[in-house]
């Protein structure tokens, strides 16, 4: 924590090399989190690039009475919104009505796949679902704030969360070996 | 809870994922925290040059009526001086004929310390000036201004006589007014008219033993005319050149612009790449702004009175900073291409920012300026000017940005020799006590043509700001 105080205020005072450490700190951490955001690889380090010139400028007002981690982490997940709604690719696909799926079963099976194996299934959400999904599952928001930072009502978050999580579940099943589909399109 | 264990499970899984990011992510970053912050500073020193410009104008402004009035004052006391110091001389005159008009008349009530000049001896009572009262007129309330600025040149001289009865503002309000009178005349009267004044004033014709105080007036204000004419020199009005010497410093930056070329594998503009590095497709060269100055001889000429034209041959010295990678020291004669056939360099850089790399560029430039004269004041003026510069660059030790092989050289055949800038800038200008005149302001010069031949995706344009100096010569 404290060098991380000390790494902010170096590059507060815009030394590069206090802003390459930081950068080398959470990069990795932080493409992982652009990465299930957008679907390729390329998208997510333009986020990354993004996200990190955006942390830079306003990191004076990081008041450092929490993770520095997470205070980067909340900069990409805004930056990769952002993206998803301002790139024409995403914006078509950024719809949570388009995609109407049955859900057969809710069973809630063990998640044995790895964390790469998660990252790729989650990728392979259409863009709402992996979009409300990575928001709820993964950064811990509540479907009142995945709400206000994507115009939707907390009911539409809800509803779009749980087709997404049964989706994800049955592919899971699927890649342990579960062979049944527990999904249908209507 | 079932859901929430699948939530926990999830985060606990995706905490551990983490992918490395290509190294051109990172140099992007860098290139694009750099740039923010030199149009931070940019920003930063336009705002501090226009607050400084616009307090020492509002300074200028403020004082100028201030030294105006001051001058008027001073010359009006100046007038004063010189013409009280003729008239008194006219009246030691006077008095050496009245004694001895007096001595003749053998009229020994006069006091001999102190003479008595009225007309025909009727208005002796009415208009006489005496000694004693000089000191009093010198004194006086409208006077002692003059006094004060020109002590020197009163005190050694002999009295003006004021006549003890008539009300002091009154006489000397008299003496203004001739004195006025013959100054709107100076013009019209030709040196034939002043000689002969001048003969008239050395040989007063007092047919009494007394003046009166018109004559007095007309003696003061004829010697006026004498003494301007004689003494004082009256500047030519005519425009003439003026010469000096011109030195600028500041920051100079290269600004690059997309002109929309790709210099992609189908293009046949494109080289194989030779570097390892090639992969980095996003990365380009980019430039920090450094020092810059210049030097350099002018002339000038005012058109009217708002306007002057100068033109002048400097030598302006570029430099701007780039990151850069490792210098890789191996010929790389080899690789031609349509704009590289002729090209054989023996080291050249990589993309990375890992050491900083200055790039230079002379040129000899002839500014060709005009500039608008904002106040009236004669002592500071505020003008701004504006123009063209057209440009040789002599020399360059700066990297050519080959983005088809992804490397960094110099080369000096990439970049058009022939160039042109525009200049605009707000000088402030004053004279110093030699009479030295001297021009201080902020400028900024801009390249409009390409630095570099569009064989390559970005242009790139010279940019200097800085303070400019101009010293004239006598």
């Amino acid at each position: 924590m404290s060098d991380h105080f000390q790494l902010v205020k170096d590059c507060l005072k815009h030394k590069p090399s206090a802003q390459k450490q930081l950068y080398v700190e959470f990069a990795e951490q932080m493409l992982g989190v652009c990465y299930r955001y957008t679907k390729s690889l390329q998208d997510a380090e333009d986020v990354l690039q993004e996200g990190f010139v955006r942390a830079f400028t306003f990191l004076h007002q990081y008041n450092n009475d929490g993770e520095l981690g997470a205070w980067l982490r909340r900069i990409m997940v805004n930056t990769a919104l952002n993206y998803l709604k301002k790139n024409r690719k995403y914006q078509h696909d950024l719809s949570f009505d388009t995609v109407d799926l049955t859900i057969v079963t809710t069973e809630d099976p063990e998640v044995y796949v790895n964390c790469k194996e998660l990252a790729e299934l989650i990728r392979q959400l259409p863009t709402g679902y992996q979009t409300i999904f990575n928001l709820h599952a993964v950064e811990g928001y509540n479907h009142n704030e995945i709400g206000q930072l994507l115009g939707i009502s907390d009911n539409t978050s809800r509803s779009q969360y749980m087709r997404a999580r049964q989706l994800l579940i049955s592919w899971i099943k699927n890649s342990s070996g579960n062979k049944n589909v527990v999904y249908a399109s209507k | 809870m079932q859901a929430n264990e699948f939530e926990k499970n999830i985060q606990a899984t995706m905490e551990s994922f983490s992918i490395k990011p290509n190294d051109a992510v990172w140099n992007n970053v860098a290139n694009r925290i750099a740039k923010k912050e030199k149009r931070r500073r940019a920003i930063f020193w336009f705002f501090s040059t226009a607050i400084l410009c616009g307090a020492i104008g509002l300074w200028i402004f403020s004082g100028e009526n201030k030294n105006n009035s001051f001058k008027n004052e001073e010359t009006t006391i100046a007038k004063k001086s010189d013409k009280i110091n003729a008239a008194s001389q006219q009246i030691t005159k006077a008095e050496i004929s009245d004694k001895q008009a007096v001595s003749k008349a053998g009229n020994s009530n006069l006091p001999i310390g102190d003479p008595i000049i009225t007309k025909n001896g009727l208005n002796k009572n009415k208009s006489f000036i005496t000694e004693s009262k000089a000191q009093q007129l010198v004194e006086n309330k409208n006077l002692s201004r003059l006094k004060f600025s020109l002590n020197n040149t009163i005190h050694d001289k002999p009295k003006i006589i004021d006549p003890p009865f008539k009300s002091k503002v009154a006489d000397d309000n008299k003496l203004e007014k001739a004195f006025v009178e013959n100054n709107n005349k100076e013009e019209s009267i030709s040196k034939s008219e002043i000689e002969s004044t001048a003969k008239n004033l050395e040989k007063p014709k007092i047919d009494s033993n007394y003046i009166t105080q018109e004559t007095l007036a007309k003696i003061v204000a004829d010697t006026m005319l004498l003494t301007n004419n004689s003494l004082i020199k009256q500047p030519s009005q005519k425009s003439k050149w003026k010469s000096g010497i011109t030195i600028l410093a500041g920051i100079s930056d290269n600004l690059q612009f997309s002109t929309g070329k790709n210099m992609d594998a189908n293009s046949s503009l494109y080289i194989p790449p030779v570097s390892t590095y090639a992969d980095n497709t996003s990365s380009k060269l980019s430039f920090t702004t450094s020092f810059s100055f210049g030097i350099g001889g002018f002339i000038s000429k005012p058109l009217n009175k708002r306007f002057d034209f100068s033109v002048g041959v400097n030598y302006h010295f570029y430099q701007t900073s780039s990151r850069v990678g490792n210098k890789i020291n191996r010929s790389a004669s080899n690789f031609n291409a349509a704009f590289l056939q002729d090209i054989s360099i023996n080291d050249y850089y990589t993309y990375d920012n890992i050491a900083g790399y200055k790039n230079n560029y002379h040129l000899l430039q002839m500014p060709i300026l005009v500039s608008y004269k904002m106040n009236k004041n004669t002592n500071h003026n505020l003008r701004l000017s504006g123009g063209i510069a057209p440009g040789y660059l002599v020399g360059t030790k700066a990297l050519f940005d080959n983005k088809g092989s992804r490397i960094l050289y110099e080369d000096k055949k990439q970049f058009h020799h022939f160039n042109i800038s525009v200049n605009a800038g707000a000088m402030w200008g004053w004279k110093n006590k030699n009479g030295n005149e001297i021009e201080v302001g902020p400028v900024l010069q801009y390249q409009i043509n390409n630095l570099v031949k569009p064989v390559v995706s970005t242009s790139q344009h010279l940019f200097f700001t800085g303070i400019k100096t101009n010293f004239f010569f006598k």
